[in-house]
């Protein structure tokens, strides 16, 4: 097992390197810089140059590559070119909200997505079946913004129960934090457990069609135990892949949470700094988003090991 | 006609302050004046109040005076009345992250906003944009013109308790003069800056210029606040990570990309004077006051409406009539804080270097239909045929625009474009798609330039790419964008009417405009000034240095019970003065 888990963190290596080599080019490829946003639209080429002068922006690429490569393998994940303040501590200040808002929503996908899906492929075909597929569909199909605005207008404007913006830390007011996450969870929620019905729901049922699932039947097992003892565990390797992936796309699929519920976290430092072409924050958070993918991979990944010793061989 | 007593005070008092300034600024002839004002104006270092008629003698100098004062003016702020509750918290949205905490690092910030409580000028403008004492009291010009000599309020303190002295306002200014392309104009005048005492500090020209005083009250640009050693010593381009001033509010929090919030500075000294826009008297009533960035407009709306939002700067028309009907929130439409939109055009490197094809895109253009596609409903603009922002001191004439401005003839414009022989060519808009306000117009002028015989290439993208694009000639050719504050009622503060200063590279071939700056900033009196800009506008009409629409307003939603918090010429609403009405 150790031996295996070592290959995979050596595989994961080059990946982080090509990411970081496509995520500078990508990053500075795309047209529009820092100055031009600094400067303000009043401003004329006099000012941006001078402006991009004095941000070391005038540089030749391969320079500032190198720079950031330097930087970047010593952890220093380099200062915002608006604010000035080290890219690691603006994370670390947005950590918090990103990760109530992650796991409070990873959380309610798992307890949605996973008993809807095995209730509808054990009653599979019948109304209740039906109405958990129609759940999915919809919770795939319908954009995460736009469900996010029907929730503040409902909840928020309309009846008053939740705020409408801003996060408030646990630390501070309990109850207000349950208060200021609710709507956001109940969105990553809701859209996250739209796959893990499907795919728990096509997983069992490939499951309850196997010769030892009727076997067990044929042997006098009860359903239940026919279902968690066999059905279960043999549907739940592509369930953990989902459930990994699920926990990645959390994380970067916040921006548009934090963005429609006013959450200051990671996500919206991501997009804030996109519109600004602040590119130490960009490259670094890419890198750090890339990173997780990559944990998570590998998380998986040993997962399926513990689960299926077959995959260690 | 009737007037009321106020208005006849405020515009007695504002000529007076006008006589006042042409004494400060003087130039060849010394005479002695006496102007007779009916209220106290404490505008001057020597002042006999002897209500209800005050009597001020000082040397008035003739010539070479310079007042650069535009638009027209704001409503005076009501006292504030019993109902008034002093304490309280107040919320006000941020559409932007803040960036950085220094206003002298950017102009592209949205700290501008928290600064405005927080920091404070030498002078402050009033409600006629005349430059008031804020943070000076007096100042005196030699007999030859050559030498400011300015005094500090005594008493004052920064929040970070370091006392208010002369070398830390010569040091703030001059860090903002470096920075500011005004202030740059203005060191162009000045031959040194020095503290001549623990509050007082000379400003030594080289030449007579009353730009100084307007200067120390910039707005629009970089804001000349008065900031202490910690902030000065680190210079605006790497900018101080912290807002300290002397301002009713200090800096109590600030959590990036959540939240500034501000209370109220027990140590901070009021002005004497009345209080009248930026100037004078102001008093913290809040005890708390939070800048929240919202950075989504429907839940910047959606806070508004709960409550957990105060002031919304902005509010898109396609709100308003929303708005309107919600209870507790009430929505202005802010006339006097426009913005002049207008399609941008590079005066150089394409078909546009030809004055006759610019002539012919400008008498071609449907403005209204450009307006209208920006800003919906006519009640968030209005067409305006001056170079100036209309309803500003030099925008309210239509001198040279005839047979231009809005003229819809396409078929002149046609032989124009004949003439110059550029039929058929391709002309490359640029359209950032994120900002419907600039978007939209794009397409008009596509089908306009389409109309007069052009091909176009119309190139969707954003406004990042849009801003970078720019630097390319060879990537564009028109492109969308607007102005506003000072920028828009002052030619000498507007880089699009300076030679090559701005995107559109306006060439003045003739001379005439520079002429006319120059002669702007030499004038002395407000009639000269007038004829000025009047002869400015005719060679603006004959040049096309880009095509201009006209103007549209502001929208802004409050909560009802917030009183006196208001906008006027592209600053902040208040959150100094204003209150929260008592339930």
């Amino acid at each position: 097992m150790t031996g295996y888990i070592i290959k995979r963190v050596l595989a994961a290596i080059p990946i982080l390197v090509f990411v970081g080599l496509v995520t500078f080019s990508l990053v500075h490829i795309a047209p529009g810089d820092a100055a031009n946003i600094m400067a303000g639209d009043y401003a004329g080429p006099d000012d941006v140059k001078k402006i991009r002068a004095e941000l070391g922006l005038d540089k030749p690429l391969g320079r500032q590559f190198i720079d950031w490569v330097k930087r970047t393998a010593t952890g220093d994940l380099g200062r915002s070119i608006f604010s000035g303040q080290s890219v690691g501590k603006l994370v670390k200040q947005r950590l918090n909200p990103t990760l109530s808002l992650t796991v409070g929503g990873g959380l309610l996908a798992v307890l949605i997505g996973i008993p809807l899906g095995v209730v509808a492929a054990w009653k599979s075909n019948t109304i209740v079946d039906r109405v958990a597929q129609v759940f999915a569909a919809l919770g795939l199909a319908i954009p995460g913004f736009w469900l996010g605005f029907i929730l503040l207008w409902a909840f928020a404007v309309n009846w008053r129960i939740f705020p409408a913006i801003g996060f408030v830390s646990i630390f501070d007011d309990v109850g207000g934090f349950f208060r200021s996450i609710a709507l956001p969870c109940l969105l990553l929620g809701v859209t996250g457990s739209a796959v893990l019905v499907r795919m728990t729901r096509a997983s069992l049922l490939e499951v309850f069609r196997e010769d030892y699932i009727r076997t067990a039947r044929a042997k006098g097992l009860g359903e239940r135990a026919v279902l968690f003892r066999h059905g279960l565990r043999a549907g739940a390797i592509p369930i953990i892949t989902v459930v990994g992936f699920l926990a990645a796309g959390l994380l970067t699929g916040v921006v548009v949470t934090e963005t429609v519920f006013t959450i200051p976290g990671v996500g919206r430092l991501v997009a804030e700094a996109v519109q600004q072409r602040d590119f130490p924050i960009v490259q670094s958070l890419l890198m750090l988003l890339a990173s997780v993918y990559v944990l998570v991979n590998l998380l998986v990944d040993i997962a399926y090991a513990y689960v299926d010793p077959r995959v260690r061989l | 006609m009737g007037m009321s007593g106020s208005w006849k005070v405020t515009i007695v008092g504002g000529l007076a302050a006008v006589a006042l300034l042409a004494a400060a600024c003087g130039g060849e002839k010394i005479v002695e004046r006496t102007v007779v004002v009916e209220k106290p104006v404490e505008v001057v270092k020597e002042k006999i109040v002897e209500k209800p008629v005050e009597v001020i003698k000082e040397k008035i100098v003739e010539k070479t005076v310079v007042v650069v004062q535009t638009a027209t003016a704001v409503p005076t702020p009501a006292a504030a009345p019993e109902s008034a509750k002093m304490g309280g918290k107040l919320s006000v949205a941020l559409a932007a992250g803040i960036s950085t905490l220094d206003v002298g690092r950017t102009t592209g910030t949205t700290a501008s906003t928290p600064s405005y409580a927080v920091q404070e000028f030498l002078l402050a403008y009033d409600e006629n944009l005349i430059a008031q004492p804020l943070l000076v009291d007096t100042w005196s010009l030699s007999q030859d013109s050559k030498k400011w000599s300015f005094k500090l309020r005594e008493g004052i303190k920064f929040h970070d308790g370091t006392p208010l002295t002369a070398e830390h306002a010569v040091k703030s200014w001059l860090r903002w003069a470096d920075r500011d392309n005004f202030g740059n104009t203005i060191l162009t005048f000045v031959d040194k800056v020095n503290a001549t005492g623990e509050l007082t500090f000379d400003v030594n020209m080289l030449e007579p210029s009353a730009l100084v005083l307007e200067g120390m009250a910039r707005i629009g640009g970089y804001y000349p606040v008065i900031i202490p050693p910690k902030m000065y010593n680190i210079p605006a381009a790497t900018g101080a990570d912290v807002m300290i001033g002397t301002g009713p509010y200090k800096v109590k929090q600030y959590l990036p990309g959540d939240r500034l919030t501000v209370d109220r500075y027990d140590g901070y000294k009021p002005s004497s004077l009345k209080a009248s826009f930026m100037s004078g008297k102001k008093v913290a009533y809040f005890d708390e006051v939070a800048y929240v960035i919202v950075p989504d407009q429907n839940s910047r709306i959606a806070a508004l409406k709960t409550g957990q939002i105060d002031i919304l700067d902005t509010v898109p028309g396609d709100f308003y009539k929303d708005l309107s009907k919600t209870a507790g929130v009430t929505v202005q439409i802010i006339t006097n804080n426009s913005n002049r939109q207008g399609a941008w055009i590079d005066n150089v490197d394409g078909i546009f270097k030809d004055k006759r094809v610019r002539q012919a895109f400008a008498m071609a253009y449907p403005v209204e239909d450009a307006l209208r596609a920006s800003f919906g409903d006519s009640q968030f603009w209005t067409a305006c045929p001056s170079m100036m922002l209309c309803g500003t001191k030099w925008g309210n004439f239509a001198d040279g625009s005839q047979g231009i401005y809005n003229a819809r003839d396409v078929a002149k414009a046609k032989q124009l474009v004949k003439a110059a022989g550029v039929e058929g060519a391709t002309v490359i808009v640029l359209s950032p798609e994120d900002l419907p306000i600039y978007a939209n117009p794009a397409l008009i002028s596509r089908k306009v330039l389409e109309s007069i015989g052009f091909k176009v290439d119309f190139k969707a993208t954003d406004w990042a790419t849009q801003t970078n694009w720019r630097e390319k000639p060879e990537l564009w050719d028109v492109f969308h964008t607007a102005g506003g504050g000072a920028w828009g009622a002052n030619p000498l503060l507007n880089s699009s009417l300076a030679k090559n200063k701005y995107w559109n590279k306006y060439q003045d071939e003739t001379g005439r405009m520079t002429a006319g700056m120059d002669k702007l900033a030499r004038a002395t009196s407000a009639e000269q000034q007038l004829a000025i800009v009047k002869e400015m506008q005719l060679v603006f009409w004959e040049d096309i240095p880009y095509v201009s629409f006209g103007d549209s307003f502001n929208t802004a939603a409050l909560r009802s019970d917030v009183a006196n918090s208001r906008t006027s010429y592209g600053m902040p609403f208040n959150v100094f003065n204003s209150w929260r009405e008592k339930k």
